[in-house]
């Protein structure tokens, strides 16, 4: 395996006892009206006495001016917004209701409010136009938290077009899903909700917590008619693979708003990996309900993208659904990728697959 | 075991003692005999786990747990379904002449001859015309002509176009003109170049039933349509042509011929519908076909029509295709004819050549036919062209069919819709006798037939490929 496309993780000693989001800069910007602390790191221009400088080769190849960082006060920096990056995401608590047997990011039940706090000062910094994922744990467990994160968004007039994955739990109040909409009128949102099954029974289990799928789906119902975007979630397991298409069909039938499905591949991280034997299903085992879900996109209207699925492991009538989607710091390709004609087109392998295989690689395409 | 409720359900009987069944969601399932719906009433628990689960990922069964979610699903699913029929455009149709080069034997209108003074909106009116559509709808606007043959009302067609394109964006309006064709000439065909202007023209089932039906005095209405698709085509590029298809009494043996004139022409899309009893075709034509004629008349032409799709050869006919699409909720299933509430008024209105403002095609015609005022909402020439909607709306309250007798326990209530204007002229009130309704039996047979079709799974990709 190769080592991912973007670097993101940097130490210096220059950056210890600073805490938090900073910005990272090249040069001096008189434009930038941003309230975080500012790192430059490039020492030629003089930037004054009160900032931090310091020369980084690695940072400096690897972020562009004006990215955000967030320092840990012992010298480490996590890149966490680059203009350069194929996707940006913002981690904003680890706490969550849900306890998904595959969670990438295994929640804790910590004190976290800053975060938010983070998350709003560095898009404002940030100011992009790109969208931003948000992320947890999950983002909306605590509404007021989200709704005061708008609000300041707001206040600084940024519109910075956001992602936010959320188990959907929180909409299953109305008054709280007409807030989230009214608050973003003005910006693009869309809420990424995951349902894994027609019943309880499945979903319940796979997100093992109790109760959490009626909630989720007088969620998304909510949602919907509040008119919030949803991008349906759907990760195949053994437990519920067989039922995906039919998943589809209730979700475009009943709810409203939803703008797009994606079918997910399980990727390897997390408690996912403790339980793969229990999770995984090899796509080449359920091909043809990939196919039909697939299918049921001219029907519906509603795009549907197949996510973490190597060409090679799926039907050919359905590649042009398969999106390359894996976030560049966590992507990798095999060595014998290297001679496959698709590459280009192909989303790979996760990082964290390393040398554990999932299961034997296909014929070269 | 878990013990599973019912939600509740419609069913019907189809002809291979396979049990259709649906839900208050449009989604729909075949139970392979009665004795499964007698399991599926009376104890659920007998039927096998594997027809338990798709019944209760179709939202017919819920455990208890589910049953409140399961409810929730359901009212969601019916006010989206709702919510789409009533959400969607407005068609405005134009009667811009009454005048006609053809006396067809169908006509539904009473057409006048060509050289008649009296029966064409003046060109002063557009102005007013214009406020109006945009007055009761946003853009884009769907605007098509009428007739008569709008074609002898060309100046108007010209100057409105004109003056729309003054008031408003010229990509926010196009037009069809259902047309003949008989009288396009050079100069029509230039004016259209490089416009969004489409024509809908006729083509009956063979040249025989065609030119008997579509009178004109040289007696070759046929071999006119053809010549002039064709140069319509040459000129304006493929595809701006859509056909309809009236099949009466004559036509009955013409679906072979049908396919082969679209083939040869290179259209390959088409619309089929049986003579309406609208208006002036009553007394000559209705009785003239049954829909069990007509039925047998067009399963052979969509058997045809599938045929020629699995040899590779695209061809669509929008009548079944609608119906299939309302069938499997897909999200363009919107066909004035089969909504409810109806597309009366809603998603159409009418403005004949006196500025009268009707409600739908249909209901001008009844007007003309039985001189019944209420069917006027309004007139584009009266001061702040006030409509009143009285009429309108009690039509409309009667064309909800889930709880219209007839309706609220047809297997078919969710994709079907409803004609309001039909039946009053029928029965004389909106709602009529399902049992008796031209309409009911027609869309009802249309509706077994898709799943006759469905049964053969190479039927099933043919339709999926129209999508």
């Amino acid at each position: 395996m190769n080592s991912p496309l973007r670097q993101d993780l940097f130490y210096n000693d220059s950056l210890k006892d600073i805490f938090g989001p900073v910005q990272i800069l090249k040069r001096k910007d008189s434009d930038l009206g941003s309230m975080l602390p500012k790192i430059y790191i490039n020492s030629i221009v003089d930037c004054g006495v009160d900032v931090v400088q310091f020369n980084d080769e690695m940072i400096n190849q690897w972020t562009t001016h004006g990215d955000i960082g967030y320092a840990d006060g012992k010298g480490k920096i996590r890149v966490a917004l680059s203009q350069s990056a194929n996707a940006n995401t913002l981690l904003v608590t680890e706490r969550c209701d849900n306890l998904c047997l595959f969670c990438s990011q295994p929640p804790r039940n910590v004190n976290d409010e800053i975060l938010f706090a983070y998350a709003a000062q560095s898009i404002i910094a940030f100011n992009s136009k790109k969208v931003i994922g948000i992320s947890g744990g999950e983002p909306l467990l605590t509404p007021n938290y989200i709704i005061n994160f708008f609000t300041i968004l707001n206040q600084f007039e940024n519109k910075t077009p956001l992602h936010i994955l959320s188990n959907g739990r929180a909409f299953s109040r109305k008054k709280f899903a007409n807030d989230f909409h009214e608050l973003n009128k003005e910006r693009f949102v869309m809420v990424g909700v995951p349902l894994y099954g027609t019943t309880s029974k499945v979903h319940d289990r796979l997100v093992n917590s109790h109760g959490a799928w009626s909630e989720t789906i007088a969620g998304l119902i909510n949602a919907g008619n509040a008119g919030i975007e949803i991008e349906l979630r759907i990760i195949p397991t053994q437990y519920n693979f067989s039922e995906i298409s039919s998943i589809i069909e209730l979700a475009a039938s009943c709810f409203n708003h939803i703008a797009s499905i994606s079918i997910m591949n399980l990727e390897q991280t997390g408690w996912a990996k403790r339980n793969w034997s229990e999770l995984y299903v090899e796509p080449e085992s359920y091909q043809d309900e990939l196919v039909k879900s697939c299918q049921m996109s001219k029907r519906f209207g509603i795009d549907i993208s197949l996510f973490n699925y190597p060409l090679c492991h799926i039907p050919h009538e359905i590649h042009h659904h398969a999106k390359k989607s894996i976030s560049d710091w966590k992507n990798v390709y095999t060595d014998t990728c290297d001679s496959c004609i698709l590459k280009s087109n192909c989303g790979g392998f996760f990082s964290s697959v390393k040398d554990k295989w999932t299961h034997p690689e296909e014929r070269i395409l | 075991m878990a013990s599973y409720s019912l939600l509740p359900f419609n069913f019907r009987q189809l002809k291979d003692d396979s049990v259709l069944i649906s839900n208050l969601s449009n989604i729909y399932h075949i139970l392979p005999n009665q004795n499964d719906l007698k399991k599926l009433i009376n104890n659920i628990s007998d039927l096998d786990p594997e027809s338990i689960k798709i019944l209760e990922r179709k939202l017919f069964i819920s455990t208890t747990d589910d049953f409140e979610a399961k409810v929730q699903l359901t009212t969601s699913s019916f006010t989206k379904n709702i919510h789409k029929d009533l959400s969607s455009p407005r068609l405005i149709m134009i009667v811009p002449t009454l005048r006609c080069d053809h006396h067809c034997t169908y006509c539904q209108v009473s057409r006048v001859n060509q050289d008649v003074d009296g029966f064409d909106l003046p060109l002063s009116s557009i102005p007013s015309l214009i406020d109006f559509i945009r007055k009761i709808e946003s853009p884009p606007y769907k605007i098509e002509f009428q007739g008569g043959e709008p074609l002898l009302a060309f100046e108007f067609i010209k100057e409105f176009y004109k003056q729309m394109q003054e008031a408003v964006f010229v990509d926010e309006f196009s037009f069809v003109i259902a047309t003949s064709l008989s009288l396009i000439n050079e100069d029509i065909l230039m004016w259209c170049v490089g416009k969004n202007i489409n024509f809908s023209t006729s083509i009956d089932a063979g040249k025989k039933a065609h030119n008997r039906h579509r009178k004109l005095i040289t007696k070759d209405s046929f071999e006119r349509t053809q010549k002039n698709i064709q140069r319509v085509d040459n000129k304006l590029g493929k595809g701006k042509i859509g056909t309809v298809t009236t099949v009466t009494h004559d036509g009955l043996s013409g679906f072979d011929e049908l396919v082969d004139t679209h083939l040869a022409l290179g259209l390959s899309e088409m619309f089929v519908r049986p003579v309406s009893s609208y208006g002036f075709a009553i007394p000559k034509q209705a009785k003239d076909i049954t829909i069990d004629e007509f039925m047998a008349f067009y399963k052979k032409l969509i058997y045809r029509i599938m045929e020629e799709n699995k040899k590779g050869i695209h061809i669509i006919e929008h009548f079944l295709f609608i119906h299939f699409k309302r069938l499997i909720n897909a999200k363009d299933g919107m066909y004035v004819d089969l909504m409810a509430p109806a597309g009366y008024a809603k998603n159409s209105m009418l403005i004949d050549y006196t500025g009268n403002v009707f409600g739908s095609d249909e209901a001008r015609m009844v007007y003309r036919k039985h001189g019944f005022e209420d069917l006027i909402i309004g007139n584009i020439n009266e001061k702040n062209q006030v409509l009143d909607t009285t009429f309108s709306e009690n039509m409309l309250v009667n064309s909800f069919n889930f709880d219209v007798p007839g309706c609220a326990d047809c297997v078919y209530q969710g994709s079907c819709g409803s004609d309001p204007i039909y039946h009053l002229q029928e029965f004389g009130e909106p709602i009529g006798n399902k049992s008796n309704s031209r309409f009911c039996q027609l869309h009802k047979s249309v509706f077994d037939f898709v799943f006759e079709l469905l049964k053969d799974d190479s039927n099933k990709s043919v339709m999926e490929g129209w999508l």
